[in-house]
């Protein structure tokens, strides 16, 4: 039997609140396989990002993990120590944010950064790293790689950036990769770019992807399977193909529904969520497309 | 395109603004980077055209060189009738009153130490609008046009959300009447649900005050959603410029091209999602 790259049961992420703590990720759980992109997908505070970062245990206080297990790549989370957690981090599972700048040290160049990350993880001599670096720069398609490790972060752009974070992420060859809105920030065309070379580093490297982005249009391309999150619960799972098209679950119904599309009609208002979908949802069962068509079988 | 040489409505257009021949050169070191490559375009009374292209195409220097911000170094910017930069500071001032803007960041364009009502009568004081209680009945108007209501007036833009920020600033932009509203990536920071209330009602203000926006957006859906016409920018050039059905049914640079494929698609609807997007739009109508 397989064991899925990433395990997350009964997970609930809390900050305090006037009166107790509020679940933010509220009991949630699901698995990623090797090779696999899961896509979460959901507006701002459903909580995708905190479970995210509880993957990594990135939570800073007051945030905190209240309950449940991960395991990633064989690894208990919660029950690694401080200093395990460094080792971890890295060269089991690695993150790129929607932001590169916020990764990368505006006044080191390129090849400082990406040499002092191999040699963190690496016992290799900086010529060794460096020649390292050279190659996963040119594995994530930038032009003249050797040169380019003498750049400063600002000399690059956005889409550049984003492939030396990607560069950075791989340079442990992760087993796990959490993807946070990261090609969000850049342009369609430079974003197509960007998504094709992820996709080619996931099969190449057969990384298990939890992609984070509230581009519905994105994660209806580039995942296999989609969660929708909604006030720190998943409301609707199933394969990409099911997800968005045969939503069941009303919140699901309501986001596809607000979404501007090419093909959308004109003249007319822009169907909205409905008013009292907090309601509605909490009234809803939650839907999983797998079990579905277990029951549908029967 | 048609010609650019008028400022008058002889041929019976009445062109709200006017762009001619904008040309705008940027130098950093010996780099020269052409901003605005011979940008020309109208915009009629009423009317919505969208600036469509990636960062760096010249769509906000285009907007700040109309607003008065950014001058150019050829060409006119002309707006209600006035080159906009061949006004003493004075009248480019008074202007103003006419051409508003709202930006992308919803926190970042509103003062946070005041609170809503001040943010959106601070546009009423600053131009002499009114006796202090015409100007809170005003102010409650706006307020009240924008879809929120009266208690928010004495909040604070940090108790807001994105989407009720946007709307803040989009009531303070309406304040003193303007012809032009000029929407830069306005709703692009929103998330889906709140940015399709926000379209909504920016085509209702529009169709109630008889706005004329200049739409500035890298997402092309919203652009046809929200526009008569589209002109698309690149490398601060216009690229291509018609009304909307020509422009998606018929792409002519390659450029254009490139950007509508570039777009995922992949969200297949199904006949159960449309009928549900039906009833719920239905629903919405009868609420009026």
């Amino acid at each position: 039997m397989t064991e899925s790259a990433v395990t997350v049961e009964n997970l609930v992420v809390t900050v305090p609140g006037a009166t107790g703590p509020v679940r933010v990720v509220d009991d949630i759980s699901f698995e990623i396989a090797a090779g696999n992109v899961l896509g979460i997908v959901g507006e701002s505070g459903s909580g995708k990002s905190l479970t995210a970062l509880s993957l990594m245990r990135l939570h800073r206080s007051p945030v905190r993990i209240d309950n449940g297990f991960i395991r990633v790549a064989g690894t208990d989370v919660r029950s690694l120590a401080e200093r395990e957690l460094d080792a971890f981090r890295g060269n089991t599972i690695a993150m790129i944010y929607q932001n590169p700048m916020s990764a990368l040290n505006p006044v080191l160049t390129i090849g400082n950064q990406l040499v002092e990350a191999i040699r963190i993880h690496n016992k290799v001599s900086r010529r060794v790293a460096r020649n390292q670096a050279t190659d996963m720069l040119a594995e994530v398609g930038i032009d003249r790689p050797a040169d380019r490790l003498d750049s400063y972060p600002f000399e690059l752009s956005g889409g550049m950036l984003q492939r030396v974070v990607i560069a950075m992420a791989m340079s442990c060859n992760p087993r796990v990769l959490i993807a946070d809105e990261a090609t969000t920030a850049l342009d369609v065309t430079t974003q197509a770019r960007v998504l094709d070379l992820l996709r080619g580093l996931i099969e190449q490297h057969d990384m298990a992807v939890l992609f984070i982005t509230h581009d519905l249009a994105v994660a209806s391309e580039f995942c296999d399977d989609i969660q929708v999150m909604y006030s720190g619960r998943i409301v609707e799972r199933g394969t990409a193909r099911e997800v968005f098209e045969d939503p069941r679950h009303p919140y699901t119904l309501g986001l596809l529904g607000s979404l501007c599309t090419l093909d959308m009609e004109l003249d007319r208002p822009i169907p909205t969520m409905p008013r009292d979908i907090a309601e509605l949802s909490r009234l809803a069962p939650a839907i999983d497309h797998a079990a579905l068509e277990v029951q549908e079988l029967r | 395109m048609t010609d650019n040489d008028g400022t008058t409505s002889s041929d019976g257009t009445d062109p709200v603004i006017v762009a001619d021949d904008l040309q705008l050169t940027f130098h950093h070191g010996k780099q020269e980077t052409k901003a605005l490559d011979h940008v020309s375009f109208r915009v009629e009374r009423g009317t919505t055209l969208a600036l469509v292209g990636q960062s760096g195409s010249g769509k906000s220097t285009t907007a700040r060189t109309i607003l008065g911000i950014q001058k150019p170094d050829a060409g006119r910017a002309i707006v209600c009738g006035s080159d906009v930069h061949d006004l003493s500071q004075r009248e480019l001032r008074l202007l103003r009153q006419k051409m508003q803007v709202v930006l992308q960041d919803p926190f970042g364009q509103l003062n946070r130490r005041h609170t809503v009502g001040r943010i959106i009568e601070g546009a009423l004081i600053a131009f002499n609008r009114g006796s202090r209680r015409e100007r809170r009945e005003r102010v409650a108007e706006l307020i009240r046009a924008v879809g929120l209501d009266e208690s928010y007036l004495g909040r604070n833009p940090r108790e807001l959300s994105g989407g009720q920020c946007q709307r803040v600033a989009i009531a303070r932009a309406l304040a003193l009447q303007p012809e032009l509203v000029v929407l830069d990536e306005a709703v692009s920071a929103l998330d889906v649900s709140v940015r399709a209330q926000i379209l909504n009602m920016l085509v209702q203000l529009q169709k109630d005050f008889g706005l004329t926006y200049l739409f500035i957006t890298h997402d092309l859906a919203v652009a046809r959603y929200m526009a008569h016409d589209i002109a698309v920018m690149h490398r601060g050039r216009i690229v291509e410029h018609s009304d909307r059905d020509t422009l998606f049914a018929n792409p002519k640079d390659p450029y254009t091209q490139g950007l509508i494929a570039s777009i995922p698609v992949g969200l297949p609807r199904g006949a159960a999602v449309r009928a549900e997007f039906d009833r719920r739009l239905e629903l919405q109508l009868e609420d009026g």
